[in-house]
Protein backbone atom coordinates (compact mmCIF):
# COMPACT_ATOMS: atom_id res chain seq x y z
CA UNK A 1 0.00 0.00 0.00
CA UNK A 2 1.31 3.21 -0.47
CA UNK A 3 1.21 5.56 2.21
CA UNK A 4 0.50 9.33 0.99
CA UNK A 5 3.00 11.95 2.19
CA UNK A 6 2.36 15.40 3.35
CA UNK A 7 4.19 18.30 4.59
CA UNK A 8 1.34 19.47 7.62
CA UNK A 9 -1.65 17.18 8.27
CA UNK A 10 -4.57 18.99 10.49
CA UNK A 11 -6.95 17.16 12.32
CA UNK A 12 -10.01 19.59 12.89
CA UNK A 13 -11.79 21.93 10.73
CA UNK A 14 -12.57 24.43 13.46
CA UNK A 15 -11.60 28.39 13.02
CA UNK A 16 -7.69 26.97 14.21
CA UNK A 17 -7.58 24.16 11.71
CA UNK A 18 -9.01 25.75 8.54
CA UNK A 19 -7.09 28.30 9.26
CA UNK A 20 -3.78 26.82 9.81
CA UNK A 21 -4.21 25.04 6.92
CA UNK A 22 -5.09 27.73 4.37
CA UNK A 23 -2.10 29.75 5.63
CA UNK A 24 0.26 27.12 5.33
CA UNK A 25 -1.06 26.41 1.77
CA UNK A 26 -0.36 29.22 0.85
CA UNK A 27 3.00 29.25 2.15
CA UNK A 28 3.49 26.44 -0.83
CA UNK A 29 3.16 23.50 1.63
CA UNK A 30 1.04 19.86 0.93
CA UNK A 31 -1.97 19.84 3.54
CA UNK A 32 -4.48 17.49 4.43
CA UNK A 33 -7.35 18.58 6.56
CA UNK A 34 -9.20 16.33 8.20
CA UNK A 35 -12.54 16.27 10.45
CA UNK A 36 -14.73 13.63 11.87
CA UNK A 37 -17.62 15.56 11.29
CA UNK A 38 -20.08 15.57 8.85
CA UNK A 39 -21.14 18.91 8.55
CA UNK A 40 -18.88 21.13 9.77
CA UNK A 41 -19.75 23.40 13.34
CA UNK A 42 -22.90 21.54 14.37
CA UNK A 43 -24.33 20.70 16.79
CA UNK A 44 -23.36 24.28 17.45
CA UNK A 45 -21.41 24.69 20.92
CA UNK A 46 -20.27 28.76 20.07
CA UNK A 47 -22.62 31.67 20.73
CA UNK A 48 -20.25 33.09 17.30
CA UNK A 49 -19.80 36.62 18.65
CA UNK A 50 -16.35 37.98 16.32
CA UNK A 51 -14.70 41.24 15.91
CA UNK A 52 -14.55 42.67 12.69
CA UNK A 53 -10.86 43.20 12.99
CA UNK A 54 -10.65 38.99 14.20
CA UNK A 55 -11.76 38.04 11.03
CA UNK A 56 -9.88 40.89 8.70
CA UNK A 57 -6.62 40.36 10.24
CA UNK A 58 -7.04 36.69 9.69
CA UNK A 59 -7.48 37.50 5.60
CA UNK A 60 -11.38 36.57 6.15
CA UNK A 61 -13.82 38.62 4.40
CA UNK A 62 -17.11 39.33 6.29
CA UNK A 63 -19.86 37.53 4.05
CA UNK A 64 -23.23 36.94 4.67
CA UNK A 65 -22.99 33.56 3.80
CA UNK A 66 -22.29 33.34 7.29
CA UNK A 67 -23.29 36.13 9.03
CA UNK A 68 -26.24 36.05 10.93
CA UNK A 69 -26.23 39.96 12.62
CA UNK A 70 -24.04 42.75 12.80
CA UNK A 71 -22.51 44.51 16.16
CA UNK A 72 -21.90 48.06 17.22
CA UNK A 73 -21.06 47.52 21.29
CA UNK A 74 -21.78 46.23 24.09
CA UNK A 75 -24.34 46.96 26.91
CA UNK A 76 -22.81 45.05 30.43
CA UNK A 77 -25.12 44.46 33.32
CA UNK A 78 -24.37 44.00 36.95
CA UNK A 79 -26.78 41.47 39.01
CA UNK A 80 -29.33 44.14 39.82
CA UNK A 81 -29.91 45.19 36.38
CA UNK A 82 -27.69 48.30 36.63
CA UNK A 83 -25.83 48.77 32.87
CA UNK A 84 -22.98 50.35 31.00
CA UNK A 85 -23.52 51.06 27.41
CA UNK A 86 -20.73 51.03 25.46
CA UNK A 87 -22.22 51.72 21.80
CA UNK A 88 -20.09 52.70 18.89
CA UNK A 89 -22.55 54.22 17.11
CA UNK A 90 -22.55 56.63 19.54
CA UNK A 91 -18.75 56.54 20.66
CA UNK A 92 -17.79 56.93 17.12
CA UNK A 93 -20.74 57.81 15.00
CA UNK A 94 -17.94 58.41 11.42
CA UNK A 95 -16.66 55.42 11.84
CA UNK A 96 -19.11 52.30 13.04
CA UNK A 97 -22.83 52.33 12.14
CA UNK A 98 -24.84 51.26 8.97
CA UNK A 99 -24.82 52.46 5.71
CA UNK A 100 -21.90 54.05 3.82
CA UNK A 101 -18.88 54.09 4.64
CA UNK A 102 -19.48 52.87 8.38
CA UNK A 103 -18.61 49.36 9.88
CA UNK A 104 -19.70 47.18 12.31
CA UNK A 105 -17.70 46.39 15.27
CA UNK A 106 -17.99 42.72 14.96
CA UNK A 107 -20.79 40.20 14.02
CA UNK A 108 -22.37 36.93 15.37
CA UNK A 109 -22.11 34.24 12.87
CA UNK A 110 -23.82 31.09 12.24
CA UNK A 111 -20.91 28.42 13.24
CA UNK A 112 -22.13 25.81 10.76
CA UNK A 113 -21.75 28.30 7.93
CA UNK A 114 -18.60 29.93 8.99
CA UNK A 115 -16.95 26.63 9.72
CA UNK A 116 -17.29 25.31 6.13
CA UNK A 117 -16.70 29.36 4.68
CA UNK A 118 -13.09 28.96 6.35
CA UNK A 119 -12.91 25.28 5.35
CA UNK A 120 -13.91 26.32 1.61
CA UNK A 121 -11.29 29.12 1.85
CA UNK A 122 -8.23 26.29 2.77
CA UNK A 123 -9.50 24.46 -0.09
CA UNK A 124 -9.93 27.06 -2.47
CA UNK A 125 -5.87 27.66 -1.20
CA UNK A 126 -5.26 24.57 -2.55
CA UNK A 127 -5.59 22.09 0.92
CA UNK A 128 -7.09 18.31 0.91
CA UNK A 129 -9.75 18.12 3.14
CA UNK A 130 -10.85 14.89 4.23
CA UNK A 131 -14.58 14.98 5.70
CA UNK A 132 -16.12 11.97 8.08
CA UNK A 133 -12.62 11.33 8.97
CA UNK A 134 -11.57 10.93 12.46
CA UNK A 135 -7.94 10.95 13.79
CA UNK A 136 -7.46 8.17 16.22
CA UNK A 137 -3.11 8.27 16.74
CA UNK A 138 0.13 9.57 15.56
CA UNK A 139 4.17 8.05 15.62
CA UNK A 140 7.26 10.37 15.28
CA UNK A 141 9.07 7.81 13.23
CA UNK A 142 12.86 7.45 12.70
CA UNK A 143 13.15 9.37 9.15
CA UNK A 144 12.18 12.78 11.25
CA UNK A 145 8.33 12.83 9.96
CA UNK A 146 5.44 11.06 11.66
CA UNK A 147 2.72 8.18 10.88
CA UNK A 148 -0.84 9.70 11.27
CA UNK A 149 -3.91 6.78 11.76
CA UNK A 150 -7.31 7.82 10.30
CA UNK A 151 -10.46 6.34 10.23
CA UNK A 152 -12.45 7.71 6.93
CA UNK A 153 -15.76 6.28 6.71
CA UNK A 154 -14.85 3.09 8.55
CA UNK A 155 -11.70 2.76 7.00
CA UNK A 156 -8.64 2.38 8.65
CA UNK A 157 -5.45 4.05 6.91
CA UNK A 158 -2.14 5.93 7.67
CA UNK A 159 -0.59 9.14 6.28
CA UNK A 160 2.57 10.15 6.62
CA UNK A 161 3.23 14.06 7.63
CA UNK A 162 6.53 16.71 8.96
CA UNK A 163 4.13 18.23 10.86
CA UNK A 164 1.07 17.16 12.87
CA UNK A 165 -1.36 20.22 13.59
CA UNK A 166 -3.77 19.41 16.34
CA UNK A 167 -6.71 21.42 16.04
CA UNK A 168 -9.21 19.47 17.76
CA UNK A 169 -10.83 21.54 20.15
CA UNK A 170 -11.65 21.80 23.90
CA UNK A 171 -12.41 17.96 23.93
CA UNK A 172 -8.34 17.60 22.45
CA UNK A 173 -6.98 13.83 22.02
CA UNK A 174 -4.40 14.70 19.55
CA UNK A 175 -2.33 16.29 22.63
CA UNK A 176 -2.83 13.67 24.46
CA UNK A 177 -1.47 10.95 22.36
CA UNK A 178 1.79 12.76 22.64
CA UNK A 179 1.35 13.17 26.29
CA UNK A 180 0.41 16.65 27.30
CA UNK A 181 -1.80 17.09 29.46
CA UNK A 182 -5.07 18.84 27.88
CA UNK A 183 -7.73 18.32 30.11
CA UNK A 184 -9.10 21.17 31.85
CA UNK A 185 -9.84 21.48 35.42
CA UNK A 186 -13.20 21.92 36.92
CA UNK A 187 -12.49 24.84 38.39
CA UNK A 188 -11.24 26.83 35.35
CA UNK A 189 -13.98 25.37 32.47
CA UNK A 190 -17.77 27.02 32.53
CA UNK A 191 -20.44 24.42 31.67
CA UNK A 192 -22.51 26.37 29.50
CA UNK A 193 -26.11 26.62 28.11
CA UNK A 194 -27.97 28.48 25.44
CA UNK A 195 -31.34 28.86 23.69
CA UNK A 196 -31.75 30.68 20.67
CA UNK A 197 -35.08 32.33 21.16
CA UNK A 198 -37.86 34.23 19.50
CA UNK A 199 -39.96 37.49 20.86
CA UNK A 200 -36.98 38.65 22.68
CA UNK A 201 -35.74 41.97 21.19
CA UNK A 202 -32.21 43.56 20.74
CA UNK A 203 -30.64 46.43 19.55
CA UNK A 204 -27.23 45.10 17.60
CA UNK A 205 -25.32 44.92 21.04
CA UNK A 206 -24.02 42.19 22.94
CA UNK A 207 -25.37 42.19 26.61
CA UNK A 208 -23.65 40.66 29.19
CA UNK A 209 -24.86 40.10 32.54
CA UNK A 210 -22.58 39.96 35.45
CA UNK A 211 -23.22 38.62 39.36
CA UNK A 212 -22.37 35.64 41.34
CA UNK A 213 -26.68 35.26 41.43
CA UNK A 214 -27.46 34.99 37.56
CA UNK A 215 -24.02 32.74 36.82
CA UNK A 216 -21.50 31.93 39.61
CA UNK A 217 -17.97 32.14 38.47
CA UNK A 218 -19.03 33.13 34.65
CA UNK A 219 -21.19 35.26 33.05
CA UNK A 220 -24.91 35.50 31.70
CA UNK A 221 -25.29 36.98 27.78
CA UNK A 222 -28.21 38.22 25.58
CA UNK A 223 -26.75 38.24 21.81
CA UNK A 224 -28.81 39.40 18.24
CA UNK A 225 -28.88 36.07 16.11
CA UNK A 226 -30.52 37.54 13.48
CA UNK A 227 -33.90 37.52 11.46
CA UNK A 228 -35.62 38.98 14.84
CA UNK A 229 -34.03 35.91 17.40
CA UNK A 230 -31.83 36.11 20.14
CA UNK A 231 -29.52 33.64 22.15
CA UNK A 232 -29.84 33.35 25.99
CA UNK A 233 -27.15 31.69 27.85
CA UNK A 234 -24.49 31.51 30.61
CA UNK A 235 -21.53 29.90 31.65
CA UNK A 236 -21.09 28.58 35.55
CA UNK A 237 -17.87 27.62 37.37
CA UNK A 238 -19.53 24.09 39.08
CA UNK A 239 -17.35 24.45 42.26
CA UNK A 240 -19.20 27.58 42.88
CA UNK A 241 -22.73 26.77 42.46
CA UNK A 242 -25.14 23.74 43.30
CA UNK A 243 -27.20 23.98 40.53
CA UNK A 244 -26.07 23.15 36.72
CA UNK A 245 -26.08 24.70 33.79
CA UNK A 246 -29.68 24.29 33.12
CA UNK A 247 -30.77 24.80 36.53
CA UNK A 248 -29.09 28.39 36.51
CA UNK A 249 -29.98 29.12 32.85
CA UNK A 250 -33.92 28.30 34.38
CA UNK A 251 -33.55 30.81 37.05
CA UNK A 252 -32.12 33.16 34.96
CA UNK A 253 -34.83 33.37 32.38
CA UNK A 254 -37.16 33.27 35.21
CA UNK A 255 -36.42 35.36 38.33
CA UNK A 256 -33.57 37.96 36.74
CA UNK A 257 -34.51 41.62 35.72
CA UNK A 258 -34.86 40.75 32.51
CA UNK A 259 -38.11 38.12 33.45
CA UNK A 260 -40.60 40.24 32.17
CA UNK A 261 -38.41 40.74 28.62
CA UNK A 262 -37.91 36.45 28.84
CA UNK A 263 -41.47 36.29 29.46
CA UNK A 264 -43.12 35.28 25.71
CA UNK A 265 -39.64 33.52 24.63
CA UNK A 266 -40.24 30.52 22.89
CA UNK A 267 -36.89 28.05 22.95
CA UNK A 268 -35.67 27.12 18.96
CA UNK A 269 -32.83 25.45 19.71
CA UNK A 270 -30.72 24.60 22.66
CA UNK A 271 -27.04 24.77 22.72
CA UNK A 272 -23.93 24.47 24.98
CA UNK A 273 -20.52 23.44 25.65
CA UNK A 274 -17.53 24.33 27.89
CA UNK A 275 -15.90 27.48 28.15
CA UNK A 276 -12.25 27.56 29.32
CA UNK A 277 -11.63 30.57 31.65
CA UNK A 278 -8.01 29.17 31.99
CA UNK A 279 -4.67 30.19 30.86
CA UNK A 280 -3.50 29.02 28.00
CA UNK A 281 -1.41 25.35 27.60
CA UNK A 282 1.96 25.80 28.77
CA UNK A 283 3.52 23.42 26.77
CA UNK A 284 1.36 23.38 22.96
CA UNK A 285 4.24 21.83 21.16
CA UNK A 286 6.35 17.85 20.59
CA UNK A 287 8.06 15.49 18.44
CA UNK A 288 5.87 16.08 14.64
CA UNK A 289 3.22 18.30 16.54
CA UNK A 290 1.77 21.51 17.73
CA UNK A 291 -1.41 22.61 19.17
CA UNK A 292 -3.78 25.39 17.51
CA UNK A 293 -6.63 27.01 19.54
CA UNK A 294 -9.01 25.67 21.85
CA UNK A 295 -6.61 22.48 22.13
CA UNK A 296 -3.98 24.83 23.05
CA UNK A 297 -6.09 26.57 25.26
CA UNK A 298 -6.38 29.98 23.09
CA UNK A 299 -9.29 31.29 24.67
CA UNK A 300 -9.58 34.74 26.41
CA UNK A 301 -9.88 33.88 29.76
CA UNK A 302 -11.93 36.82 30.59
CA UNK A 303 -14.44 36.71 28.07
CA UNK A 304 -14.58 33.09 26.70
CA UNK A 305 -14.32 34.22 23.20
CA UNK A 306 -12.06 32.09 21.23
CA UNK A 307 -12.83 32.52 17.24
CA UNK A 308 -10.92 35.55 16.92
CA UNK A 309 -7.70 33.91 18.66
CA UNK A 310 -8.27 30.67 16.87
CA UNK A 311 -8.18 32.60 13.76
CA UNK A 312 -5.02 34.60 14.55
CA UNK A 313 -3.01 31.35 16.18
CA UNK A 314 -3.79 29.84 12.81
CA UNK A 315 -2.13 32.41 10.71
CA UNK A 316 0.64 32.36 12.98
CA UNK A 317 1.04 28.39 13.02
CA UNK A 318 0.09 28.44 8.90
CA UNK A 319 3.44 30.99 8.63
CA UNK A 320 5.23 29.51 11.06
CA UNK A 321 5.19 25.84 9.63
CA UNK A 322 5.49 27.29 5.89
CA UNK A 323 9.40 28.91 7.37
CA UNK A 324 10.14 25.67 9.16
CA UNK A 325 9.51 23.46 6.28
CA UNK A 326 11.05 25.67 3.54
CA UNK A 327 14.32 25.75 5.73
CA UNK A 328 14.44 21.92 5.89
CA UNK A 329 14.29 22.36 9.72
CA UNK A 330 14.24 19.09 11.50
CA UNK A 331 10.41 19.59 12.90
CA UNK A 332 11.33 18.02 16.27
CA UNK A 333 10.37 19.44 19.41
CA UNK A 334 12.77 21.73 19.95
CA UNK A 335 12.38 23.67 16.54
CA UNK A 336 8.35 23.16 16.99
CA UNK A 337 9.24 25.89 20.80
CA UNK A 338 9.76 28.71 18.18
CA UNK A 339 5.88 28.39 17.79
CA UNK A 340 5.21 28.67 20.95
CA UNK A 341 7.98 31.17 21.46
CA UNK A 342 6.31 33.25 18.49
CA UNK A 343 2.49 33.25 20.05
CA UNK A 344 3.23 34.17 23.15
CA UNK A 345 4.99 37.26 21.93
CA UNK A 346 2.11 38.11 19.57
CA UNK A 347 -1.24 37.18 22.00
CA UNK A 348 -0.28 34.77 24.81
CA UNK A 349 1.63 36.60 26.88
CA UNK A 350 -1.53 39.17 26.59
CA UNK A 351 -3.56 36.15 27.77
CA UNK A 352 -1.49 35.36 30.22
CA UNK A 353 -2.58 38.83 31.84
CA UNK A 354 -5.72 38.32 31.32
CA UNK A 355 -5.62 34.84 33.08
CA UNK A 356 -4.02 36.70 36.63
CA UNK A 357 -7.08 39.57 36.41
CA UNK A 358 -9.47 37.08 36.17
CA UNK A 359 -7.54 34.58 38.70
CA UNK A 360 -8.27 37.97 41.34
CA UNK A 361 -11.28 38.38 40.76
CA UNK A 362 -12.62 34.71 40.87
CA UNK A 363 -10.26 34.18 44.34
CA UNK A 364 -11.86 37.24 45.72
CA UNK A 365 -14.38 35.27 48.35
CA UNK A 366 -16.73 38.13 49.18
CA UNK A 367 -19.39 38.00 46.96
CA UNK A 368 -20.25 41.49 46.43
CA UNK A 369 -16.52 42.41 45.99
CA UNK A 370 -16.01 40.20 43.81
CA UNK A 371 -19.35 40.82 41.69
CA UNK A 372 -18.02 44.27 41.27
CA UNK A 373 -14.64 43.47 40.08
CA UNK A 374 -16.36 41.37 37.51
CA UNK A 375 -18.63 44.24 36.25
CA UNK A 376 -16.04 46.83 36.23
CA UNK A 377 -13.74 44.74 34.63
CA UNK A 378 -16.27 43.79 32.11
CA UNK A 379 -17.14 47.32 31.13
CA UNK A 380 -13.69 48.37 31.03
CA UNK A 381 -12.47 45.40 28.94
CA UNK A 382 -14.55 46.29 25.86
CA UNK A 383 -14.49 50.48 26.35
CA UNK A 384 -12.36 51.73 23.22
CA UNK A 385 -9.65 52.81 25.66
CA UNK A 386 -9.19 48.94 26.90
CA UNK A 387 -5.38 47.63 26.66
CA UNK A 388 -6.92 44.18 25.69
CA UNK A 389 -9.25 45.42 22.68
CA UNK A 390 -7.16 42.94 20.48
CA UNK A 391 -7.43 39.70 21.65
CA UNK B 1 -17.64 -10.53 52.31
CA UNK B 2 -16.26 -8.80 55.44
CA UNK B 3 -17.47 -5.52 55.16
CA UNK B 4 -15.23 -2.73 57.03
CA UNK B 5 -17.53 0.32 57.00
CA UNK B 6 -15.75 3.89 56.91
CA UNK B 7 -17.50 6.53 56.32
CA UNK B 8 -15.90 10.63 55.81
CA UNK B 9 -16.60 13.42 53.78
CA UNK B 10 -15.87 13.13 50.16
CA UNK B 11 -12.57 15.06 49.13
CA UNK B 12 -11.21 14.36 45.86
CA UNK B 13 -7.82 15.55 47.53
CA UNK B 14 -7.56 13.31 49.96
CA UNK B 15 -9.11 10.45 48.88
CA UNK B 16 -6.89 8.32 46.31
CA UNK B 17 -8.45 4.86 46.53
CA UNK B 18 -11.66 4.86 44.53
CA UNK B 19 -13.56 1.98 43.18
CA UNK B 20 -13.80 1.68 39.39
CA UNK B 21 -16.92 2.97 37.65
CA UNK B 22 -18.74 2.88 34.68
CA UNK B 23 -20.57 5.38 33.26
CA UNK B 24 -23.96 5.74 31.35
CA UNK B 25 -25.48 8.61 29.24
CA UNK B 26 -28.60 9.98 29.24
CA UNK B 27 -28.65 10.43 24.89
CA UNK B 28 -31.89 12.05 25.21
CA UNK B 29 -30.59 15.30 26.77
CA UNK B 30 -27.10 15.06 26.12
CA UNK B 31 -25.84 18.28 23.79
CA UNK B 32 -23.00 16.34 22.46
CA UNK B 33 -20.85 18.73 23.68
CA UNK B 34 -17.73 17.62 25.24
CA UNK B 35 -17.19 19.41 28.28
CA UNK B 36 -17.08 16.20 29.97
CA UNK B 37 -14.08 15.10 27.72
CA UNK B 38 -12.07 18.23 28.37
CA UNK B 39 -12.39 18.26 32.23
CA UNK B 40 -11.36 14.67 32.06
CA UNK B 41 -7.59 13.50 33.30
CA UNK B 42 -7.99 9.77 31.40
CA UNK B 43 -5.58 8.61 28.59
CA UNK B 44 -6.48 9.52 24.87
CA UNK B 45 -9.09 7.53 23.50
CA UNK B 46 -11.60 7.43 26.83
CA UNK B 47 -14.40 9.11 24.87
CA UNK B 48 -17.65 7.85 22.41
CA UNK B 49 -18.07 8.48 19.33
CA UNK B 50 -20.79 11.61 20.30
CA UNK B 51 -18.14 13.75 22.19
CA UNK B 52 -18.91 12.55 25.70
CA UNK B 53 -16.52 10.69 27.63
CA UNK B 54 -16.56 6.52 27.13
CA UNK B 55 -19.12 4.56 27.95
CA UNK B 56 -19.61 0.97 28.74
CA UNK B 57 -15.70 0.19 30.02
CA UNK B 58 -14.76 1.10 33.70
CA UNK B 59 -12.71 3.90 34.85
CA UNK B 60 -10.62 3.80 37.48
CA UNK B 61 -9.48 7.33 38.27
CA UNK B 62 -13.16 7.84 39.56
CA UNK B 63 -13.07 11.84 40.12
CA UNK B 64 -15.99 12.42 38.86
CA UNK B 65 -15.58 16.02 37.57
CA UNK B 66 -17.07 14.96 34.55
CA UNK B 67 -20.74 14.47 35.88
CA UNK B 68 -20.06 17.99 37.70
CA UNK B 69 -19.08 19.64 34.33
CA UNK B 70 -22.66 18.05 32.24
CA UNK B 71 -24.66 20.93 31.88
CA UNK B 72 -27.52 19.30 31.58
CA UNK B 73 -26.38 16.87 34.06
CA UNK B 74 -27.41 13.45 32.11
CA UNK B 75 -24.44 11.64 33.16
CA UNK B 76 -24.69 8.72 35.84
CA UNK B 77 -22.71 6.24 36.66
CA UNK B 78 -22.86 2.46 38.40
CA UNK B 79 -19.88 1.28 40.66
CA UNK B 80 -17.57 -2.03 39.33
CA UNK B 81 -17.79 -4.70 41.65
CA UNK B 82 -15.44 -4.14 44.87
CA UNK B 83 -11.90 -6.01 44.73
CA UNK B 84 -8.67 -4.92 44.05
CA UNK B 85 -8.15 -2.39 41.48
CA UNK B 86 -5.26 -2.76 38.57
CA UNK B 87 -2.82 -0.71 40.44
CA UNK B 88 -3.38 -3.34 43.51
CA UNK B 89 -5.10 -1.46 45.90
CA UNK B 90 -8.80 -1.49 47.75
CA UNK B 91 -11.36 -0.06 46.07
CA UNK B 92 -14.03 1.74 48.17
CA UNK B 93 -17.30 2.02 46.65
CA UNK B 94 -19.59 4.66 47.99
CA UNK B 95 -23.27 5.54 48.47
CA UNK B 96 -25.06 8.50 47.48
CA UNK B 97 -23.24 10.02 44.37
CA UNK B 98 -19.98 10.42 45.45
CA UNK B 99 -20.60 12.19 48.75
CA UNK B 100 -19.66 9.33 51.65
CA UNK B 101 -17.40 6.52 51.46
CA UNK B 102 -17.85 2.85 52.56
CA UNK B 103 -14.75 0.69 52.30
CA UNK B 104 -16.12 -2.79 51.81
C1 LIG C 1 -21.31 27.85 24.65
C2 LIG C 1 -20.12 28.48 23.99
C3 LIG C 1 -20.21 29.77 23.49
C4 LIG C 1 -19.10 30.36 22.86
N1 LIG C 1 -19.25 31.61 22.37
C5 LIG C 1 -18.20 32.20 21.74
C6 LIG C 1 -18.34 33.50 21.16
O1 LIG C 1 -19.43 34.10 21.16
N2 LIG C 1 -17.26 34.07 20.58
C7 LIG C 1 -16.05 33.43 20.53
O2 LIG C 1 -15.09 34.00 20.00
N3 LIG C 1 -15.89 32.20 21.04
C8 LIG C 1 -16.94 31.56 21.65
N4 LIG C 1 -16.78 30.29 22.16
C9 LIG C 1 -15.47 29.63 22.04
C10 LIG C 1 -15.28 29.10 20.63
O3 LIG C 1 -16.38 28.32 20.25
C11 LIG C 1 -14.02 28.22 20.54
O4 LIG C 1 -12.95 28.87 21.19
C12 LIG C 1 -13.62 27.95 19.10
O5 LIG C 1 -14.61 27.18 18.45
C13 LIG C 1 -12.28 27.22 19.03
O6 LIG C 1 -11.98 26.88 17.71
P1 LIG C 1 -11.08 25.63 17.38
O7 LIG C 1 -10.90 25.67 15.90
O8 LIG C 1 -9.90 25.60 18.24
O9 LIG C 1 -11.94 24.35 17.79
P2 LIG C 1 -13.40 23.84 17.34
O10 LIG C 1 -14.19 24.94 16.75
O11 LIG C 1 -13.96 23.14 18.51
O12 LIG C 1 -13.08 22.79 16.20
C14 LIG C 1 -12.53 21.54 16.46
C15 LIG C 1 -12.85 20.63 15.29
O13 LIG C 1 -12.09 19.43 15.46
C16 LIG C 1 -12.89 18.34 15.08
N5 LIG C 1 -12.33 17.14 15.74
C17 LIG C 1 -12.22 16.90 17.07
N6 LIG C 1 -11.61 15.72 17.29
C18 LIG C 1 -11.31 15.21 16.07
C19 LIG C 1 -10.65 14.02 15.64
N7 LIG C 1 -10.17 13.12 16.50
N8 LIG C 1 -10.51 13.81 14.31
C20 LIG C 1 -11.00 14.71 13.42
N9 LIG C 1 -11.61 15.85 13.77
C21 LIG C 1 -11.76 16.11 15.08
C22 LIG C 1 -14.27 18.72 15.53
O14 LIG C 1 -15.23 17.99 14.79
C23 LIG C 1 -14.30 20.21 15.24
O15 LIG C 1 -14.81 20.48 13.94
C24 LIG C 1 -17.88 29.66 22.77
C25 LIG C 1 -17.80 28.36 23.24
C26 LIG C 1 -18.90 27.76 23.84
C27 LIG C 1 -18.80 26.37 24.36
S1 LIG D 1 -14.39 10.02 36.46
FE1 LIG D 1 -12.74 11.47 35.97
S2 LIG D 1 -11.28 10.26 34.82
FE2 LIG D 1 -13.16 9.06 34.86
S3 LIG D 1 -14.24 9.58 32.97
FE3 LIG D 1 -14.99 11.01 34.55
S4 LIG D 1 -13.65 12.78 34.39
FE4 LIG D 1 -12.65 11.11 33.29
S1 LIG E 1 -21.03 17.14 29.15
FE1 LIG E 1 -23.06 16.18 29.25
S2 LIG E 1 -24.18 17.10 27.54
FE2 LIG E 1 -22.00 17.51 27.14
S3 LIG E 1 -21.33 15.77 25.87
FE3 LIG E 1 -20.89 15.22 28.01
S4 LIG E 1 -22.73 14.06 28.62
FE4 LIG E 1 -23.32 15.17 26.78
Amino acid sequence: MVVQQYDVVVIGSGPAGATTARIAAENGLKVLLCDKRQELGAPIQCSGAVSRHGLESAGVEPSDEYILEPIYGFGIYDSNGDSTTIDYRQIKPDEYGEGENRKPLGYVVDRRRFDRYLMTMAERAGVEVWLKTEGIGYQPIEDGTCEIQLRRFNEKLTVKAKVLVGADGLQSQVGKWAGLRTHIKLTELASCLQFIVDKVETAGLLEIVTGHEWAPGGYAWVFPKGNGYAEIGLGVIRTMTKLNAQEQLDHFIKQSFFKERFSNCRILEVQGGGVPLAAPLKTQYADNLILVGDSARHVNPITGGGIHTALSSGVIAGNFLGELLKTHKIPNRKNLKTYQDLWLEDMGNKMWQLYEVKKEIFNTSDIAVRDKMLYNTMSEYFSPNSEYKKI
Amino acid sequence: MVVLTFIQSFNPSIITMKQPVIFQIGWNACIKCGACVAVCPQEAGFISDFDTIAVGKPCDIACMVCEDICPVSTITHELVEAGMNGRGTPYFTFNGNGKKLVEV
